[in-house]
């Protein structure tokens, strides 16, 4: 957002009212809960209905990342980023293999957690307590991502004081996220994910529309680029090349199947009021990426064809610069930009908040109630996961900070989704085959994750750009995963069954 | 695995192998309304994903037995 105009008085009461409205949303949840549970607090007692179920299933997969970085991404590869529409759209193809099952259990076993299914799958705290680590450090660097981002959106448009406002932006942000998590837990993440999913929604088309006012039609755009002499510009009108193809590939596997684990999105569908309002909210969500990853695209081809020479970290700043035209071109371009700009907290907030939720019922509930004291009331870890969700954000806060200027050192950290499909084969084979043993499934996580992580930060030349002949290091952790968790399940029962006969 | 999942998986393998456009020679350029036709035929292969994953959803009653 560096590239923004700085926003006048108006439009700061615009903001800081919507800022509060989410303040109220979480006083009207504290009032709402029904009984000081875990089971309340995250899961929001009897569960949500469509509307609220779909609007925050929307808002928590898409991010920051989903305007900032997808059109940046447009602007370097061009069209061929449309495969980004695959890979959020093989989501929920995934969803299809646990979402339904795990409902059911989860209503019947009272699950809180992702890894309360684990447990009550393979009755194995080593799988438990690996699991419940892989999805903290996920979700803790996703979260640190979105901290970082909220900073950079206010220093963009404090103009000369933009270092003391990305100071406040950030800690400013995560006090009212903090404040309003820890007051209504799910119901008040969940209510102003539904407020925050309606502002994203009404962003992304009215980003389609000042576009359309600003530069024209997308043929004009495409004529232009296609005009150019650069044959640089003229490729990113092209078919991807087979490298990009593999990588095509890779990405519909790996988010696809990593995007399905985000632990903040299992307890949603955990939190579904019925089975019938599950299928149904996520029969709607696999139309969404029509609206944000064709406007997001759409938006990065316009950059193409009108901003120039913006070139790596500084590429993903291009939505800022299309931002800056459209505001400077009339008052109702100004305005229009300032109700986008909420849009945008608005996708950071809500996936940092879920994310924020997630990891203090993790420590609170896999970690302490599991390891620590098994002998805590529900009360006690409702309370403590609250003063997990403070001690986390003050940490993190400091974290993104202290970073900011390290903007490359946090992409190197973020191997979210390599680490995430890790726990694959437990979540999805293990819910489908009752025949999958708990020491196979261990080794499989603990060899993959190795496997990944090696592959990714080692000192490999074969590895570019952080992957092996296009795929992610994450798959190829996978595939050795998946056949020592089988392969051994295999070994393990028909050994049980030669005892036996 | 029901007769209807096997069926599904075919679709799917089918439609995921159609989502990446290889078929398409690399110096295509024809376009409709400013898109490449390239870009659109992923689109609609998208589509068609996300309407038989809606299908599903919406009439798949499968039972938790083992698979």
């Amino acid at each position: 957002m560096s590239e923004i105009l700085p926003f006048g008085p108006g439009a700061w009461i615009f903001i800081s009212f919507y800022i509060g409205s989410l303040l109220i949303v979480g006083a009207v949840a504290y009032r709402a809960r029904e009984e000081n549970t875990l089971k309340d607090f995250y899961l929001a007692g009897s569960g949500f209905g469509f509307t609220v179920l779909l609007l925050t299933l929307y808002a928590s997969q898409y991010s920051g990342n989903s305007l900032f970085g997808f059109t940046g991404m447009t602007y370097r590869i061009g069209y061929s980023w449309i495969l980004s529409l695959h890979f959020m759209i093989s989501i929920v193809v995934f969803y299809q293999l646990i979402a339904v099952r795990l409902f059911r259990l989860a209503k019947v076993n009272t699950f809180i957690t992702p890894v309360d299914f684990l447990h009550h799958r393979f009755q194995s705290k080593a799988i438990s307590l690996i699991a419940a680590v892989v999805m903290i450090l996920a979700l803790s660097n996703f979260l640190l991502a979105q901290l970082m981002a909220m900073g950079r959106a206010m220093q963009g448009l404090a103009g000369a004081h933009g270092d003391q406002a990305y100071q406040y932006g950030v800690v400013v942000l995560a006090l009212i996220m903090v404040i309003y998590g820890t007051l209504g837990g799910i119901r008040a993440v969940a209510w102003t994910d539904m407020l925050q999913g309606l502002v994203l929604t009404a962003g992304f088309l009215m980003l389609m529309v000042m576009l359309y006012f600003e530069f024209g039609s997308l043929t004009l755009a495409t004529d232009k680029i296609l005009a150019s002499n650069d044959a640089s510009m003229v490729n990113k009108i092209m078919p991807p090349d087979a490298a990009r193809m593999r990588e095509w590939l890779s990405y519909v596997l790996i988010v696809g199947m990593g995007g399905a684990l985000y632990p903040h999105a299992i307890q949603r569908i955990y939190a579904a009021r019925s089975e019938k309002i599950l299928r149904r909210s996520l029969a709607v969500m696999v139309f969404l990426p029509f609206i944000t990853i064709l406007i997001a695209v759409s938006t990065g081809i316009y950059a193409i064809a009108y901003v120039e020479g913006l070139e790596g970290a500084a590429s993903d700043q291009v939505l800022g610069s299309i931002l800056r035209q459209i505001q400077e071109s009339s008052f109702l371009g100004y305005t229009l930009v300032v109700v986008l700009f909420a849009a945008i907290l608005s996708a950071i907030m809500s996936t940092a908040d879920s994310a924020l939720l997630s990891i203090s019922s993790m420590l609170s509930k896999d970690i302490y109630a599991k390891f620590v004291n098994r002998n805590a009331q529900e009360a006690q870890l409702t309370r403590l996961g609250k003063l997990c969700s403070w001690a986390l954000i003050i940490i993190l806060v400091g974290f993104a900070i202290a970073l900011r200027e390290q903007s490359s050192l946090v992409k190197l950290l973020d191997r979210k989704f390599d680490i995430l499909v890790q726990l694959v084969p437990a979540f999805m084979l293990g819910i489908r085959w009752k025949a999958m043993q708990a020491l196979p499934t261990f080794i499989g996580i603990v060899t993959g994750l190795m496997i990944a992580l090696g592959l990714a930060y080692g000192p490999f030349e074969f590895v570019q750009a952080g992957k092996i002949w296009g795929f992610h290091p994450g798959l190829y952790g996978l595939l050795l995963n998946v056949f020592i968790a089988v392969s051994g399940s295999v070994y393990l029962v028909r050994r049980e069954q030669g005892r036996a006969v | 695995m029901t007769r209807r999942q096997y069926i599904i998986l075919i679709v799917y393998l089918l439609l995921l192998t159609l989502s990446i456009p290889w078929y398409w020679p690399a110096d295509n350029l024809t376009l409709v309304a400013g898109v490449p036709t390239w870009v659109l035929s992923v689109i609609i292969v998208g589509l068609a994903v996300a309407i038989l994953t809606a299908w599903n959803l919406l009439t798949d009653n499968e039972s938790d037995e083992d698979e």
